[in-house]
């Protein structure tokens, strides 16, 4: 479905922060890609979004090459993202952000109304706070508007991006969820997180990412039981423990 | 250095300026006996160079980007023909009031528009620029209205007379000779690497120790005061003044002789009022499209020619320019600051006590208290969003915070600005570089050793005039920079410009930077990241020596294996709290750091 | 002072104000959603009041159909100023705000220059969409500043339920928020600053053909419109729409009040940049903002 190869990207001239990586993410699947901060993790969903270009390597889309497409021409594609950090747009209430989410089909007025309604049916929080600004709401909820966001788009593949950051354990529980579902529906999902633990619970398979590279690929049980992911995080002195 | 290197040393430093003179002196003699050229466009270009010089000083090197300064040059000039109408006063007394009173509008609007943000500051800027036009209009009883004034005196300086227009444009270069030799003392000297400091990154810039607010304020005065002498010479030479040399198209031609010569160079003005003093003779019989032609050609250099003419000229003469660092290698000391770390007059350097920082309804830090001794290392770590980042910013005053308190030494760090934390003997490194990118890598380094600059008014007047930063010490400076550079193994790269570098040597510069002062409290946040295994192992080695001399450091680093070797006690935040305070094996087996980590 | 004269002091600053208001609006849009100062605003009005005036009398076209031929011209202004600030600007570089500002300057005195090329540096006046006077409780109103004052009502709020209920309105209003949201909802962020530099070309257009019959258009005036916009886009402060209407009604009728006084005409010149200068350095987030700076 989505195949990112040999992707390698810089900020600046000769200061690589992805290194020659390769992912493939197969229909109905979950693929978690962890590692530390500064790994590269959320550096691969912005060159995946178009944020930033690839200095090398390929990406497609079921086949389609869409390496140097521009990011709105990407979402139109259904390559859509849940944003680091939910990126609400703070001054505009939560219908409006929610309805936004659905730009690229704003043709379709009818197919928009039946997929909001879908989407309050996820979050019915969002429904009774539709008319509330979305920088006034707590972390769990604008999570929970960013997710609601991308799913108006009809997305083909989903890349979130650290979906529990800042959210409260008990919300975390909720979003991973409502992820669960959307796993269920067949939508693929390529999974940054630092919550290794809850990612991996989720996903069909993993991706450790170490100084922009690729050290460790396999199956999410693979990766759960083995050491590497918990001496990325915890160190060497935590293995065994 | 005897006189004789000092010289030669300066020769090969300024090689493309030097150059620059002798080819434009040879020209314009050349012009000028060919008929060509009229001794008018030399005069006029002397008065126009000194206003550039005044826009380069605060553009160029501050980085403010000042769209008002045909204001202070007005001030200048209707300020002498009004004092001389009225009053009856020569031209040297006239041109000394108007500028004291420019130099008090500069300092007034300095601190008003200091806190302006870009665009608001070059609106305000503008808006000054154009009252004070506006002003010379309507107040027509005094200023002559659009007619204008005129009866300007020549000046009459100690007894000489500058009647003539030979001796009057003697006068003008003479001024200008003078005022650039103290624009070039000040950009040579450590207050010009402070403004460049403060343009590429004021926050860092802060951070080391300058006081950002005093130094922009103070600058911005010193080129109102040159912008008034230019408009004063201007007034006496064209015996007349009238608005239209004030309005948005001066402004335009100012801008577009500041763009051409190159900003940042002074010496650039040069050119770019000598072209744009030709220009209209050259364009002469298509008059009618002057202002058309201005705009087209002032875009095509904003797009194409950032650097200007001397920029230019400058880069392609840069394999001739001598390198400063061949003067002086380093001598494998260490150095001076670093020897020198004093011993605090307690067990405990750094007491942070309940300290809280909340954005919006977040409690970003919540009632975090910890401890650090001299010389050793004190871990921070927890998972993103922890807010480690955050208690680093309340230590260094980059962040104001809401509650609690932090002690350095005894000394009370809540509400002081960044630099006089820096000066109380705390450094940092910031966790999203925040190097000079357009400085190279000894004078990041050398900004760090000198403390920044405390932006006085008295220190800028010694660098000015040359004694504050002599060449002596400018030397000094940089030995004592390149020990630093060598301990950190950096020497070969000292004169590269900083974006050269990579990652790992650029964090690295960053750390040099910081320990150039000799701090007594070092903040590292997450400088080893992104390292090879080599660099980390160098890094450690680093820190230990640095601590072997007393420094404390604090550091936030998300390599858990390198934090449990490198620290000596270890702190673990969660959701703005402090879940963990312990040595590093105690952390490793703690339940709630590993459910903090890998979820629960 | 009597009854009439105030009266018609206010009425007369309510449709300066409004002229004042559209530039402002213009400004004020693409400042939003672009962060960009554009200096060029005055000069759209400049064009606009121009067009008009040589369509009118040139090709002897209506007065409304002129206006509406005119603005769609002088549209193609404000898409050259897009183009020239964000030519280099990609998603992951954004463009300097230093060059940006430079750039609209040096493109204001292109157009101004161009201006002086066509037309010369004589001031012109235009055609007024409905001539003739009126009296109103022993006040003087011309029709014309009618016609001003309910431009800029019929555009500001033609422009709210733009900003509100189209697609491209909120997309804009997207932009201006937060513009990394906006790439990833799919929004093209280039072709959005396309159309906003474009209405905001359309409504300093209108408000010089409106005012051309009142105030002579000059190549010049351009400066003096811009900065009219300015400030009433400061004083109204960042609210999309009723800030710039707010801020350039009360800026009309500051200037206007201030006639009264004597050494009014005096006053009236100086007392707006003071006025600027002082909300920057006092509330430069405007009188009507919600937020503290």
């Amino acid at each position: 479905m989505l195949s990112i190869q040999s992707v390698s990207a810089s900020y600046e001239v000769g200061v690589p922060v992805l290194k020659s990586v390769s992912i493939e993410l197969g229909a109905n699947e979950v693929i978690a890609v962890l590692g530390a901060n500064g790994a590269g993790k959320s550096t691969l969903l912005r060159v995946i979004s178009g944020l930033l270009p690839c200095t090398s390597g390929r990406i497609t889309l079921d086949g389609v090459d869409i390496t140097k497409l521009s990011p709105d021409r990407r979402v139109q594609l259904g390559v859509v993202q849940v944003p680091e950090g939910r990126q609400m747009l703070s001054g505009m209430t939560v219908k409006e952000n929610i309805l936004l989410g659905g730009y690229v089909r704003r043709r379709d007025g009818a197919g928009l109304a039946t997929t909001m309604e879908e989407v309050y049916q996820l979050f019915p929080i969002l429904k009774e706070r539709d008319q509330q600004l979305a920088g006034s709401l707590s972390g769990g909820q604008q999570q929970m508007v960013a997710i609601a966001r991308a799913l108006m788009a009809k997305p083909r593949v989903v890349l979130c991006d650290e979906p529990s950051f800042g959210v409260a354990p008990l919300v975390v529980r909720e979003i991973f969820a409502v992820l669960g579902s959307l796993r269920k529906q067949g939508i693929p999902i390529l999974l940054v997180e630092q919550n290794a633990k809850k990612a991996l619970e989720l996903s069909d398979r993993g991706v450790l990412l170490r100084n922009g590279e690729v050290v460790f690929s396999g199956s999410a049980d693979e990766l759960a039981r083995s050491d590497a992911v918990n001496s990325a995080y915890l160190g060497k002195a935590v293995v065994g423990s | 250095m005897t006189f004789r290197d000092q010289v030669a040393y300066l020769a090969r430093r300024n090689v493309a300026f030097f150059v620059t003179v002798v080819a434009y002196a040879v020209v314009v003699s050349v012009m000028l006996s060919a008929g060509w050229l009229f001794p008018d466009v030399l005069v006029t270009t002397g008065i126009f160079f000194i206003l550039v010089m005044s826009l380069d000083l605060v553009y160029g090197y501050a980085g403010l980007l000042s769209l008002g300064h045909i204001g202070f040059f007005a001030v200048g000039a209707y300020g002498v023909a009004i004092l001389a109408n009225q009053f009856g006063l020569s031209w040297g007394v006239g041109t000394v009031l108007s500028l004291l009173l420019d130099t008090g509008i500069g300092v007034l609007l300095g601190y008003a528009f200091m806190r302006l943000k870009g665009s608001y500051f070059m609106l305000g800027t503008l808006a000054f620029g154009l009252v004070v036009q506006a002003l010379i209009r309507v107040w027509f009883s005094v200023t002559g209205g659009d007619a204008g004034l005129g009866n300007i005196p020549r000046p009459f300086i100690f007894g000489a007379e500058f009647k003539s227009n030979l001796q009057f444009g003697t006068l003008v270069w003479i001024t200008a000779a003078i005022l650039f030799w103290l624009s070039m003392n000040i950009t040579r000297s450590r207050v010009g690497r402070a403004l460049r400091a403060i343009r590429s990154d004021e926050i860092s810039a802060a951070s080391s120790g300058v006081n950002v607010a005093r130094l922009k304020v103070n600058v911005f005065a010193l080129s109102a005061a040159y912008a008034s002498l230019s408009g004063s010479l201007f007034a006496s030479y064209n015996n007349a003044v009238h608005p239209e040399s004030f309005s948005l198209g001066a402004l335009l031609d100012l801008l577009m002789m500041l763009f051409f010569g190159g900003e940042g160079t002074i010496w650039g003005g040069l050119i770019g009022a000598t072209i744009m003093r030709i220009l209209p003779d050259v364009i002469g019989p298509f008059h009618a499209a002057k202002l058309l032609f201005s705009g087209i050609v002032f875009v095509l250099i904003i797009f194409l020619f950032p650097q200007g003419l001397a920029g230019t000229i400058t880069s392609l003469l840069a394999k001739y320019r001598r390198s400063p660092a061949s003067v002086r290698p380093p001598d494998g000391q260490l150095p001076t600051a670093l020897s020198q770390i004093p011993a605090p007059s307690g067990a405990i350097l750094l007491k942070v006590t309940d300290l809280c920082r909340s954005f919006g309804g977040l409690r970003a830090v919540d009632a975090v208290s910890f401890e650090v001794k001299p010389g050793h290392v004190k871990s921070l770590i927890g998972p993103n969003g922890a807010g480690k980042t955050t208690v680093l910013n309340l230590m260094s005053g980059v962040l104001t915070t809401d509650s609690g308190e932090i002690l350095l030494d005894g000394h009370a760090l809540r509400g002081r600005r960044s630099d006089q934390i820096s000066r109380l003997g705390m450094q940092r490194t910031f966790q999203h570089e925040r190097l000079f990118t357009q400085l190279t890598v000894i004078e990041n380094v050398m900004i760090g050793c000198e403390r920044g600059a405390d932006g006085s008014l008295s220190e800028l007047l010694l660098c000015t005039i040359g004694a504050g930063s002599t060449l002596e010490q400018e030397m000094k400076a940089r030995h004592e920079a390149m020990r630093c550079l060598a301990l950190i193994g950096l020497a070969k790269h000292a004169d590269d410009l900083v974006s050269n570098l990579p990652h790992g040597q650029r964090k690295l510069v960053e750390l040099a930077r910081a320990i150039a002062a000799g701090p007594r409290l070092l903040l590292l946040d997450e400088t080893a990241a992104g390292l090879n295994d080599a660099e980390k192992i160098h890094f450690k080695n680093l820190v230990g020596r640095f601590c072997a001399h007393g420094m404390a450091v604090v550091l936030i680093e998300h390599d858990t294996d390198f934090v449990m070797e490198l620290s000596d006690e270890i702190v673990v935040m969660n959701f703005g709290q402090k879940i963990a305070d312990g040595r590093p094996a105690e952390i490793s087996r703690d339940e709630a750091v590993l459910a903090a980590y890998l979820g629960s | 002072m009597r009854t009439d004269q105030i009266l018609q002091v206010i009425l007369t600053g309510l449709s300066q104000g409004g002229i004042y208001a559209l530039i402002g609006l213009g400004f004020s849009l693409v400042s939003m959603s672009t962060r960009v100062l554009n200096l060029a605003q005055g000069a759209y009005a400049v064009w606009g009041g121009f067009l008009f005036i040589a369509m009118v009398s040139a090709l002897g076209l209506p007065p409304l159909a002129a206006l509406g031929l005119a603005i769609i011209a002088t549209a193609l202004l404000g898409i050259v100023t897009e183009r020239l600030v964000h030519i280099r600007s990609k998603p992951w570089r954004p463009i300097s705000l230093d060059v940006a500002v430079l750039s609209t300057l040096a493109l204001s005195v292109v157009f101004e220059g161009a201006a002086f090329l066509v037309w010369g540096p004589d001031p012109q006046r235009g055609p007024a969409i409905q001539s003739g006077v009126f009296r109103l409780f022993g006040a003087v109103v011309v029709w014309q500043s009618v016609w001003m004052f309910g431009a800029m009502i019929v555009l500001s709020v033609a422009l709210h339920l733009f900003l509100r209920h189209t697609w491209m309105g909120q997309a804009m209003r997207a932009c201006a928020q937060n513009t990394l949201a906006a790439h990833l909802l799919g929004i093209n962020v280039r072709r959005v600053g396309l159309v906003t530099f474009g209405i905001a070309a359309m409504l300093g257009a209108t408000a010089g053909m409106l005012v051309s019959p009142v105030t002579w258009i000059d190549y010049q005036i351009g400066g003096y419109f811009m900065l009219q916009g300015v400030l009433a886009f400061l004083l109204g402060g960042e609210e999309e729409v009723a800030g710039p209407v707010v801020g350039g009604l009360l800026l009309g009728i500051v200037e206007n009040v201030l006639l009264l006084f004597p050494g009014g005409g005096l006053l009236k010149q100086v007392i707006p940049m003071i006025l600027l200068i002082a909300v920057l350095l006092w509330r430069p987030q405007g009188l009507l903002a919600k937020r503290a700076a």
